[in-house]
């Protein structure tokens, strides 16, 4: 057994001269490796940030434990010199415990960039390739502080508590022992277990001198045993191991129905321990109730299965799935509710055919019930697509601090509603518009410390960013307490970029040119920037989000503050809409999109500037007709039709579109063009409806843009005229 | 060596694909028209649940429009990864042809526009004109497929 680590040693001292790296990790634990390392790195961070804005125990006492835990986890991979550095901080965080440090900026600076060398430490892992990172200078630059305070970490040394002298009465290595302090209870498990068959084993253990988390080694072993066996009793406890409280020692009754040597074995497999003794429990026991004992075990088998065993079940509640299956059963869930359809349709035809016959109200009633459980499927699964967005807004605090800080600005992020889930391909597609908008509230929306206090405001700027769940949708707001947006300055810098002319500037109303600063030409240099004091890409940023069917707004107050609001749909995979007929085709619009629909016959269209429009709600609707729009024939054959109005809106704008017909409210699966189609203006997509022909997805976003900037050239086209 | 080449028909001329590119051959079904997407492209239609550009061989030639017949099919061809319909007037057949008997193409021969051809191989008295699908997609058409992908690559994620 000493052999086998022997060789294993060899294999990392050798890591230096073949220049590729090796951990102890197997390629399917990476992943977990991965999560477990990001989630501590995201802990740590997010907790400097806070004690950054002050003390905050709870705050220091997770960093803490997030760097503790990380540096047992590299130290589990074998990853010395990611040991090294979480040690070093660990080292830090507790000097901050005992109030013998304190967080400076600096110190936050340098702990900050210790863990982006995590991160490439992390990659390491993954790569097997040296990120080239020495982390000498990044570990002298953290002790710098400590050692002023003459507490100088020393890495291979560990931390006092774990001297051996400390340690409980544990058997001594390797020793025989005459274990006889067993409770009354373990006691008893271990005749239960000797009567239902069981060998009990005694097993020692030890670590190796100098290895770099022992209690994570010993806890391995106990891990590993647990799957071989149920663990009676041991010293010291899974949560001290847990908590790395003591431990190169390991003494442990196991109930099995393997032989030691297997045991063996499953120890062998444990790296860096010295040596471990496996032998049969001898000790007889004497239980003394016998009535007693026999209730004692009954109710010891059960809960006695002690902590590790409630871990495992745990863990055994919970199966890793690749995102690829979730999208591939997301899928054939899409393919079920456009079957349903069809299947309703189906059984309409054949009541028609054969009126209320018994079978066919036998159909209906089945499909009625299977329609019940596709829904539920379909929220099953989309629920199991869901993630708190947590996951992107715990890296915006990073964000707009750094942001800030090369600012030379103060600002407070404020985030609320973290806990909001949504899909997982939202969440993707929304992070790098979340960064932009956020980068913007701090470059062009707070103002500097100066400019803000002689505007009467608090020199630190708050950001508000939120999430939340509103009417089936995800509303995300993104809120400065800045300069605002100058209307002025946009209609300035549009017309000086020649996106319109001095006369259509003129005619946009405040909120109309406020939404220029999403027109692609106003952000394409840096004179119109900073001009426009905002609108980096803010058109990059409106795109992304009109592509997963989302739209964004901007509410702006001068002088105030400016609050971007993002709505998203809760998944991208199946959509509710309206179909509606355009000639002979089915189009599909969204229902998020729609306010309203009506016959065009009940209503009175007149002509405003030369462009049909109703009065809906006490303001004028313009109208568009989507058949013309897109350029289709009208209906070949027949004339079913009866020409309505759906008045859609994106952000603050409504347009009613005119369509031939409207067919009815169908939930659909969003399938894309393909690539030899490419991007239609005013689509999005397209999907299969039941009787298998394939109807259009509307863009309303792009058909409104269009519509509006139609409408800002009528003016001019009126003057010619 | 011997090509094997599925054969069509387009205005009485004879046109082949490798066997291989094809995926299948089906009737000509409903196909939904797409506003605003290149001419010759026809619309999407489905094909077995999945939606199928298809693109009107005729007008990618130039050639005269026909209305549809009994004979007219969708000859579904993969190209680059991706599954795109080609509507022809007919399909003939399945031939074995010899490489011998493909040459080098030459403009006086065909109808076609040479660049979308690699050879003619003579059959008997037949000639036919086999299609470099590659191009039947012309390049600078390509490119600006190209630029459009990241769009619809993240539409196809998000489903």
């Amino acid at each position: 057994m000493r052999a086998s680590r022997h060789v294993l040693r060899f294999t990392k001292a050798s890591d230096d001269m073949d220049n590729s790296l090796t951990f102890e990790i197997e390629a399917d634990e990476i992943e977990t490796f991965l999560q477990d390392v990001n989630e501590h790195l995201q802990t740590m961070e997010t907790g400097i940030l806070q004690l950054e804005q002050g003390d905050d125990p709870d705050a220091l006492n997770s960093v803490f434990r997030a760097a503790h835990t990380l540096k047992a986890v590299a130290g589990t991979v074998g990853h010395h010199s990611m040991a090294e550095l979480t040690h070093t901080m660990e080292t830090l965080f507790d000097a901050m415990r005992e109030a013998r440090l304190s967080l400076t900026q600096d110190l936050a600076d340098e702990l900050l960039a210790a863990i982006d060398v995590l991160k490439a430490l992390r990659d390491e892992v993954v790569t097997r390739q040296p990120s080239g990172i020495d982390v000498t200078p990044v570990l002298a630059r953290l002790r710098g502080p400590m050692e002023a305070d003459t507490v100088l970490p020393n890495d291979e040394e560990k931390p006092a508590s774990l001297r051996p002298a400390d340690f409980p009465p544990v058997s001594p290595l390797l020793a025989e022992r005459e274990e006889g302090e067993l409770t009354s209870e373990q006691a008893a498990q271990v005749k239960g277990y000797r009567d239902q068959g069981y060998t009990i084993l005694e097993i020692q253990a030890v670590t190796e001198a100098g290895t770099f988390a022992p209690a994570a080694r010993l806890l391995q072993a106990t891990m590993a045993l647990a799957e071989v066996g149920h663990v009676i009793v041991q010293h010291p406890s899974q949560d001290d191991l847990l908590d790395e409280q003591q431990g190169d020692r390991l003494w442990l009754l196991l109930a099995t129905q393997t032989d030691a040597h297997a045991v063996e074995e499953v120890l062998n497999d444990v790296s860096d321990l010295a040596g471990f003794r496996v032998q049969p429990y001898a000790v007889d026991l004497v239980v003394h109730s016998a009535a007693d004992s026999s209730q004692a075990i009954k109710s010891t088998l059960k809960n006695s299965e002690s902590p590790r065993v409630s871990l495992r079940q745990e863990q055994d509640k919970t199966v890793r799935i690749s995102v690829e299956r979730l999208d591939t059963l997301m899928n054939l869930v899409g393919e079920l509710v456009t079957d349903r359809t069809r299947l309703a349709q189906i059984e309409g035809m054949l009541r028609t055919q054969y009126g209320k016959a018994g079978s066919v109200v036998a159909l209906d009633e089945t499909i009625s019930r299977m329609s019940q459980v596709v829904d539920q499927l379909q929220e099953e699964v989309m629920r199991a697509r869901m993630l708190p967005i947590a996951h992107l807004f715990d890296k915006c605090p990073r964000l707009v601090r750094d942001a800030a800080r090369t600012a030379g600005k103060q600002v407070d992020l404020v985030i609320e509603g973290q806990s909001t889930e949504l899909d997982r391909s939202i969440i993707e597609a929304i992070g790098d518009p979340l960064i932009h908008l956020l980068r913007n509230a701090v470059d062009h929306g707070i103002e500097s410390p100066q400019a803000r206090s002689m505007a009467g405001k608090p020199p630190t700027g708050t950001v508000r960013l939120a999430a939340a769940h509103i009417e089936g949708q995800i509303v995300i707001t993104v809120q400065d307490d800045g300069q605002g947006i100058d209307p002025h300055r946009t209609r300035q810098a549009a017309v000086l970029h020649g996106l319109i002319s001095e006369d259509e500037a003129a005619h946009l109303s405040d909120d109309e040119a406020i939404t220029l600063i999403f027109r692609p030409g106003l952000s394409t240099t840096e004179q119109v920037t900073d001009v426009s004091g905002r609108g980096v890409g803010l058109d990059v940023v409106r795109t992304n989000i009109n592509r997963i069917g989302g739209s964004i707004v901007v509410e702006n107050e001068l002088g105030r503050g400016a609050t971007f609001r993002l709505t998203l749909p809760l998944t991208l995979a199946i959509l509710p809409t309206m179909l509606v007929a355009l000639g002979d085709d089915v189009y599909a619009i969204p229902l998020t999109s729609i306010v309203e629909s009506l016959y065009l016959a009940d209503v009175t269209v007149s002509s405003i500037k030369g462009h049909a429009a109703i009065h809906w709600r006490d303001q004028v609707l313009l109208l568009l007709n989507l058949r013309q729009f897109f350029g289709r024939a009208p209906c070949s054959t027949g004339n079913d039709a009866r020409p309505a109005v759906v008045a859609v809106t994106w952000g603050k704008l409504n347009v009613g579109l005119v369509v031939d017909k409207i067919i009815g409210k169908q939930e659909i699966v969003v399938k894309p063009l393909g690539s030899l189609i490419g991007n239609v203006p005013g689509l999005s997509g397209c999907t299969i409806l039941g009787n298998g022909r394939i109807a259009l997805i509307v863009d309303v976003s792009g058909i409104i843009n269009a519509a509006m900037q139609a409408r800002m050239q009528a003016p001019a086209q009126e003057g010619v005229s | 060596m011997e090509n094997q080449l599925v054969v069509f028909t387009l205005a009485k001329e004879h046109y082949g694909v490798r066997i291989a590119v094809v995926e299948s051959i089906i009737k000509l079904q409903p196909i939904t028209a797409v506003p605003c997407s290149p001419a010759f492209v026809e619309g999407v239609t489905n094909l077995r649940g999945r939606v199928l550009p298809v693109i009107d061989l005729r007008k990618r030639f130039g050639l005269p429009a026909e209305e549809p017949t009994k004979d007219t099919r969708i000859v579904v061809v993969e190209m680059n990864g991706t599954l795109v319909g080609m509507i022809v007037d007919a399909v003939s057949e399945v031939l074995r042809v010899p490489v011998e008997s493909i040459e080098s193409p030459s403009p006086i021969m065909t109808t076609v526009d040479s660049a979308f051809i690699t050879g003619i191989a003579k059959v008997g008295e037949r000639l036919i004109v086999l299609l470099d699908l590659e191009k039947v997609l012309s390049p600078e058409e390509k490119a600006d497929l190209k630029v459009l992908q990241p769009a619809q690559a993240e539409l196809v994620s998000g489903v």
